[in-house]
């Protein structure tokens, strides 16, 4: 069975992100290991289509009511994952709040942008990195993507105000 | 240039709102654009070219519901008014005009 690296590496941060929302202060510099067996549990059963409840420890079985046997090469890959994504467990202890929500600061940002559109700015932008974006790339990139857009879309818009005060200061010059 | 006449870009936002209908709003107007014009589009270049458009009466927009993916925020929904149905018809009929008897060397990029 073949997984999708983008895919196996959404299930991780969804799993993380459960089991923070769940013990907000579970995670510190002694327990990452404890963390990580955690998350492996729940990735496994997300993989075989069940779930595992991480605040009571119980598994819900919904494909055949069997208990987990996992074959090495599962394990393997999952395993091999998560160390590759031990990054954000270090930047969630550092930063434990709900990380899978669109950067705050890039939002700051978008102040600059007309208080005409910018709710329905800030809106479509954090329905696509929810919808879209994260699940398909994973919490990085979907961060960096995030902060190219808001960088993008504030050029046009502050390009077309910098042409209406250039506009107006002409005006105010020129016209007696 | 007359004072109904629209951009490239103009154009193209005012038909992926005719044809997105009642869910014309900003992430479906971006992602319609990108798919079937295979152009890439920012918001903020959305937004800006939408509120002009708006500003010229060419279309009308109207809150719709939250959603918590977007984080609570409302939707903003666009339609096209009779004006900017009008401008897009004058613009397509133009090129349709210049393109008259030459069909064969403005379809060659695509081919």
């Amino acid at each position: 069975m073949k997984f999708d690296p983008h895919q196996l590496r959404y299930l991780i941060e969804e799993e993380l992100n459960k089991i923070l929302r769940s013990r907000p202060n579970l995670l510190t510099s002694e327990n990452l290991d404890d963390v990580r067996q955690d998350v492996l549990l729940g990735v496994f059963e997300r993989l075989r289509g069940n779930e595992y409840h991480h605040e009571t420890g119980q598994f819900v079985f919904v494909s055949d009511g069997t208990p987990p046997e996992y074959s090495a090469e599962w394990k393997e890959m999952v395993e091999r994952s998560i160390a590759e994504t031990s990054h954000m467990l270090l930047y969630i202890h550092k930063e434990p709040r709900n990380f899978q929500e669109p950067p705050a600061r890039a939002n700051y940002l978008l102040f600059l942008a007309p208080r005409k559109y910018r709710e329905h700015l800030i809106g479509d932008l954090e329905e696509e990195y929810r919808t879209v974006v994260l699940p398909r790339f994973g919490i990085k990139k979907a961060r960096f993507w995030y902060w190219w857009q808001v960088i993008q879309s504030l050029l046009p818009i502050l390009w077309s105000s910098a042409k209406r005060i250039a506009a107006a200061t002409f005006l105010w010059k020129h016209i007696p | 240039m007359e004072k109904s006449s629209i951009g490239d870009f103009e154009q193209l936002l005012l038909l992926a709102i005719l044809r997105l209908r009642e869910n014309a709003y900003g992430t479906e107007i971006k992602r319609e654009i990108e798919e079937r014009a295979d152009r890439v589009c920012s918001f903020g270049a959305l937004y800006t070219t939408l509120e002009r458009l708006e500003d010229k009466g060419f279309i009308s927009s109207r809150l719709g519901e939250a959603t918590p993916e977007r984080g609570g925020r409302a939707k903003k929904y666009f339609k096209v008014e009779a004006a900017g149905s009008m401008a897009l018809s004058h613009a397509y009929r133009a090129t349709i005009n210049m393109a008259e008897g030459i069909e064969h060397a403005v379809l060659e990029g695509i081919r």
